[in-house]
């Protein structure tokens, strides 16, 4: 056996240590989410307030689908983000009450605020199944035509606002003008 | 017995207490209770084969919002609510594939444990194949090599190859059967 | 030749799992997506791969070291694979009344080592003038490999049959209610709070029965420990040899009835027993003579290197 193979151990070994370094900074717990570029799934619920909706309820224009919960600590480090956008009526903004109890929601809507159009009313969760919730809070970006663009799991905070969303929502706005 | 020199040079002083701890932890490691998160699901089902249906496919799908548990293991909101899917499927008459493909359309391909065959995992399923047969074919060589097989008769110029023959027609003649070979 | 096998088996078996378990990493890397690999892929290859393994097992001990002849090991090992396909076809068929390929392969492939060392140890023993001094002629080594090899069939049986054999029923029970599992009746008794040093809780009683006899009792029990309020269910666990029952305590629903689930796993102590025989096997063959020679031998050197030398006596060269 020549001596250059005794190295390949070596080798082999830096190979190796170089694909786990780079797997440490990939490991997110960030599922992809499988609708994107699809429409949205169909519904047809009441939303908290008693309200029937379904699909055609959505806007027409470019919007936020947010997944929250009343017992989700992050939603509500998010929420002012939401007020603030619901406030300054940048974009709609729709809620889906996921996993929650009816009366807990509209009591933490009370108190903080309620930057949705309508929150849909999802205490099974089964419409969340249908979306590919894993765990509130979620936020989607919808077009006009209900197609989900993008979707960011956990806080929506100015950052990734800033930084995400404004300029997708820039783009998905440019993009249906020029159509 | 020839070599026996007694006390081992401390050997059994060594290996006792080794010993006896090991069998300790083995026997405490049996007798440990066990704790566990389990959630209890009370699902019904009419025929036995629904239930083993559902017991194989909440083993072998994933929980999406744990680390690392199948839907049978994890307490998690999600996995219960895909349990009662599951459960919901079977009873509608659904196939495996049907709620597999259900799974997919919502949670992509991190939700099997099972990988789907497809381009991208050919050399995952494979793989184990391929070194069996690169191991194989090693193990050959060697065999080979141990036999002799391939070996190269040795060169020899035309003097010594002369030489050679004069040899062993002295032999053929001076010994008939007598052969060692 | 033939005992190199086993060495392909294990260094692939290894790869494999490497490979399993790394290749999420480099998937996700190069395509940004993410994929799961699980038990059910370890199992489709460690499995076969075993199997391999555990036939190889039944022929390394027989076979002579250098050279072995296949006709040689066909004549010993023929009636023992014939033996081995009969007893994993009638045993699992004359216990459950049915026909399962698993159970009938993990029977056959365990009954192939245990033969195979009876014969093994036959050939041995063959030779000498009383049992008893073939058996004292045997080296550590050789006890230490059977019992090894004894605790791989050991284990191969209780992983597999477990697998195929255990069930298990999530039931809603009122005290009173029984249910049936795995030859088991188990009765609900009933649920008491108890409190222990750092938590809270509820203990059930279940009574266990065979046919009319009472088997023992179990108590699950569900805590909440107060420091950090983390709920946790306590499993009541009756280890036997041949099946452990356990039952696992869900939440009280309407009038004291409970939600639990049953279990009855047959074989799995099986898998420990496997285990732990390797383990004694690897301990007893170390402590076989000829890893010691080499010790004695040093030993002996540095005992002779510190011997002062005689001067010799008048006369004498």
């Amino acid at each position: 056996m020549n001596r250059s193979l005794a190295f390949l151990p070596v080798v082999a070994f830096l190979v190796l240590a170089v694909v786990m370094w780079r797997g440490l900074y990939l490991d997110s717990k960030e599922l992809p989410s499988m609708l994107i570029d699809k429409p949205m799934p169909a519904f047809d619920k009441l939303t908290v307030d008693g309200q029937a909706v379904d699909n055609d309820s959505l806007p027409t224009e470019p919007f936020l689908l947010n997944v929250w919960g009343s017992y989700c600590l992050p939603c509500l480090i998010e929420h002012p983000t939401f007020m603030r956008l619901s406030e300054s009526a940048e974009i709609p903004i729709v809620g889906v009450n996921y996993r929650d109890q009816k009366a807990l929601a509209l009591d933490w809507l009370e108190e903080n605020g309620n930057p949705y159009a309508f929150s849909i009313l999802d205490e099974p969760g089964r419409f969340g199944i249908d979306l590919g919730v894993y765990g509130a809070p979620e936020t989607y970006l919808v077009d006009s035509k209900g197609v989900i663009r993008y979707r960011h799991v956990s806080v929506l905070d100015e950052t990734v606002w800033r930084e995400v969303f404004e300029p997708a929502i820039a783009e998905l706005r440019a993009q249906e003008a020029a159509q | 017995m020839s070599n026996d020199t007694g006390n081992g040079n401390g050997w059994e002083k060594r290996a006792k207490p080794v010993l006896i701890v090991f069998m300790l932890l083995a026997i405490v490691s049996v007798l440990m209770p066990a704790t566990s998160l389990a959630q209890v699901d009370t699902f019904e089902f009419e025929t036995p084969e629904q239930q083993q249906r559902f017991r194989a496919l909440s083993d072998e799908l994933r929980c999406p919002m744990c680390q690392n548990t199948s839907l049978s293991g994890s307490t998690g909101g999600v996995a219960e609510d895909l349990r009662r899917e599951v459960h919901r499927m079977i009873m509608e008459g659904m196939s495996d594939e049907q709620i597999e493909q259900f799974m997919y359309e919502r949670y992509g391909d991190f939700i099997f444990y099972k990988p789907r065959l497809k381009p991208e995992t050919l050399l995952l399923w494979f793989g184990p194949l391929l070194f069996f047969l690169i191991g194989a074919f090693v193990l050959v060589g060697i065999w080979r090599k141990a036999k002799g097989i391939d070996a190269q008769p040795v060169q020899v110029d035309t003097e010594t190859q002369t030489r050679i023959d004069a040899l062993i027609a002295e032999q053929g003649k001076a010994g008939a059967g007598n052969t060692h070979r | 030749m033939l005992l190199l096998v086993n060495n392909l088996v294990l260094v692939v078996s290894a790869a494999s799992v490497f490979l399993g378990t790394l290749f999420p990493m480099v998937y996700q890397a190069l395509t940004d997506d993410l994929i799961s690999i699980g038990p059910p892929y370890f199992n489709a290859i460690f499995v076969p791969l075993m199997a391999l393994l555990v036939l190889v097992l039944g022929v390394g001990p027989i076979s002579r070291w250098k050279k072995t002849s296949g006709r040689y090991l066909t004549t010993q090992l023929l009636w023992v694979g014939a033996l081995s396909l009969v007893l994993g076809i009638a045993l699992p068929l004359a216990v459950t009344l049915e026909f399962g390929f698993g159970p009938t392969l993990t029977v056959a492939l365990a009954s192939w080592i245990v033969l195979s060392s009876i014969k093994d140890a036959k050939n041995k023993l063959g030779n000498k003038k009383t049992l008893m001094a073939g058996l004292r002629a045997l080296p550590l080594s050789y006890y230490g490999m059977q019992l090894a090899h004894l605790g791989v069939a050991t284990m191969v049986v209780g992983a597999a049959l477990t697998s195929v054999y255990s069930t298990e029923k999530s039931v809603l029970l009122g005290p009173g209610e029984r249910m049936d599992l795995g030859g088991y009746e188990f009765e609900f008794i009933g649920a008491k709070p108890i409190t222990g040093p750092n938590f809270r809780g509820m203990e059930a009683t279940l009574e266990v029965y065979r046919g009319d006899e009472l088997l023992r009792e179990l108590h699950p029990e569900r805590r909440l420990y107060l420091a950090s309020g983390t709920p946790s269910t306590e499993m009541a666990i009756d280890a036997g040899f041949w099946r452990d029952l356990f039952v696992t305590l869900g939440e009280e629903k309407g009038a004291s009835a409970w939600s639990m689930t049953i279990y009855v796993k047959p074989f799995v102590r099986w898998v420990w027993l496997g285990a732990i025989f390797m383990c004694l096997g690897g301990i007893v063959a170390a402590g076989d003579k000829r890893y010691r020679r080499a010790l004695d031998k040093q030993a002996a050197q540095k005992r002779t290197a510190s011997i002062e030398p005689l001067e010799p006596a008048e006369g004498v060269s």
